[in-house]
């Protein structure tokens, strides 16, 4: 009995990149109509970032498919796959080029199950990565989720930490739905405590709190998290007590979790890597108004990128959000009384 | 696979081909070609003559025939798909023709030349073809008669049954489109 309870329990330290190569790795294992598809996956390449590394020589060539740089042909063979009863988990390399898939995934995936009277799903996870953060230039380090937050039939997630990581690209691959699965490259070494065990799996559409606080929520996700955690240490230290909820799944959006939060607290900064303007900070804001605007203590504050293309190297962090702007809107909403 | 020759001119199209032909998939691509992409004739749309010259550049059969003759497309198609079942990959097959109609209902078909059109439906397969196989002894103008009035009736039938069923109901818009509608937006 006790060998089984400390199986249930234990966990191991992994970064996302590899909590990203296990989740592929125990979903091909589990379930041979999984596949993966996308530019550079199969060995030696691995991916362009080493996610999928050692997965088609474990599994075989023909689970792991390495295609020309052809993004429409991907996201299209992927959708035909998953018609013809496969689990396709495609990969677009980088979240700017999403662009030339588009019509495969607003027109098609998405609306398959709905034109079809449910007769056709397309179990399609989509793997995509922003590279924000880094430098990389306008076209490389976009964070485009609210993009597909306005397409009714996707679900969109962005996880911050390796368990959650690992746990929701699982749910992913096996929802019946097609999911827009975005990583953050900049976050690939974060490293965190993962359950082991192939039954470790996180649902989709449920938020979590990563620090639980007082004074205010401060709700989030993806690279954002971090940047909320450093920045409610800063609070700490003023004697603020922020609560960081971390949304994990933007669409279905777990609007429970977010009014329970900031019904406590009585005040909210929404800060992400998405443009501000627009941005799922927004959707989160008019959630906020309509079912909490009586007890509000305070105006919804944001904390997005700013309303430009995303400059090359050091410019960069000139429009990023980063930690010490998240306190300071904060503090701002801390002087309404 | 079927599609118009104004698909030809999009991304899809060429990421396609080149995908199946590098992975030497049974596919068979068949481009209708009416010579008319929506409201704009194709050589204002293409700087070649051929649609079938486009599998030249992924390595691959293209067949330009003519899409009016049965016999032509039957053949052309057997040969395609014995490729494809023998492992020797895609094939793309250009069947020309022509468009009768006008691209959607109240098109005035302004952009079309009267004597085109007039010349096109003299070679109308259903007319032309039904000659065909009458010359030939293959069926008689009773049997092609039986066959047209059985088509006439299943379309009639279909309409009737799509008339009688009404538009779906306001409940239709709460199913189908997630499996789990929890959560979803209202």
């Amino acid at each position: 009995m006790t060998a089984v309870t400390e199986s249930i329990t234990a966990t191991k330290t992994l970064g996302n990149l590899q909590a990203i190569n296990e989740a592929l790795d125990e979903a091909l294992a589990a379930d041979p109509r999984v596949f993966l598809i996308g530019e550079d996956l199969a060995d030696p390449g691995g991916g362009v970032n080493g996610a999928t590394r050692g997965l088609s020589t474990k599994h075989g060539p023909g689970r792991v498919l390495d295609t020309p740089i052809s993004e429409a042909a991907i996201v299209g063979a992927a959708i035909g796959a998953a018609i013809e009863g496969q689990i396709p988990v495609a990969e677009i390399m980088i979240m700017d080029f999403i662009g030339i898939a588009m019509d495969q995934i607003v027109n098609h995936a998405a609306k398959a199950r709905f034109m079809s009277n449910g007769r056709t799903t397309i179990p399609l996870t989509l793997r995509t990565a922003t590279f924000g953060g880094l430098g990389s230039g306008a076209t490389h380090s976009q964070s485009l989720e609210s993009w597909f937050m306005h397409v009714p039939g996707l679900k969109v997630v962005m996880p911050s930490t390796p368990a959650d990581m690992k746990g929701l690209l699982k749910a992913s691959i096996f929802d019946p739905d097609p999911v827009i699965f975005i990583e953050t490259v900049a976050c690939y070494g974060v490293k965190g405590e993962v359950p082991t065990g192939a039954d470790h799996v996180v649902p989709i559409g449920k938020a979590d709190i990563k620090r639980p606080g007082t004074d205010a929520t401060i709700i989030t996700y993806g690279r954002g998290v971090f940047d909320s955690l450093q920045a409610a240490e800063l609070l700490a230290a003023d004697g603020i007590d922020a609560e960081v909820l971390d949304l994990r799944t933007l669409l279905p959006l777990d609007t429970e979790s977010i009014l329970e939060s900031v019904g406590r607290t009585g005040r909210a900064v929404i800060t992400h890597h998405a443009v501000e303007f627009a941005g799922p900070g927004a959707e989160v804001a008019a959630q906020i108004n309509t079912h909490l605007f009586g007890s509000l203590r305070a105006p919804v504050e944001r904390v997005g990128t700013r309303f430009r293309s995303i400059p090359a190297g050091k410019l960069e962090s000139h429009v990023l959000p980063s930690p010490s702007k998240i306190a300071s809107a904060v503090k701002k909403s801390m002087e309404y009384k | 696979m079927t599609f118009g020759d104004g698909a030809t001119n999009t991304g899809s199209f060429h990421e396609g081909l080149n995908l199946a032909a590098v992975w030497k998939l049974p596919v068979i691509f068949v481009c209708q070609n009416n010579l008319y992409a929506e409201l704009t004739p194709v050589e204002d749309t293409m700087n070649i003559t051929e649609v079938r010259e486009r599998a030249l550049a992924y390595n691959i059969p293209g067949i330009r025939i003519d899409g009016n003759d049965p016999e032509a497309v039957f053949a052309t198609v057997t040969e395609a798909a014995n490729r494809a079942r023998a492992g020797d990959g895609p094939t793309l097959i250009e069947a020309v023709t022509f468009r009768f109609k006008g691209h959607y209902f109240g098109d005035t078909m302004k952009y079309m030349p009267k004597e085109q059109l007039a010349e096109a439906e003299l070679r109308d397969p259903m007319i032309t073809y039904r000659r065909t196989l009458i010359a030939g002894g293959l069926l008689t103008e009773a049997e092609l008669d039986e066959i047209d009035h059985a088509a006439v009736a299943d379309v009639e039938e279909a309409v009737a049954a799509i008339a009688a069923a009404g538009s779906p109901g306001i409940e239709a818009l709460e199913n189908d489109l997630y499996a789990d509608m929890r959560g979803v937006p209202a």
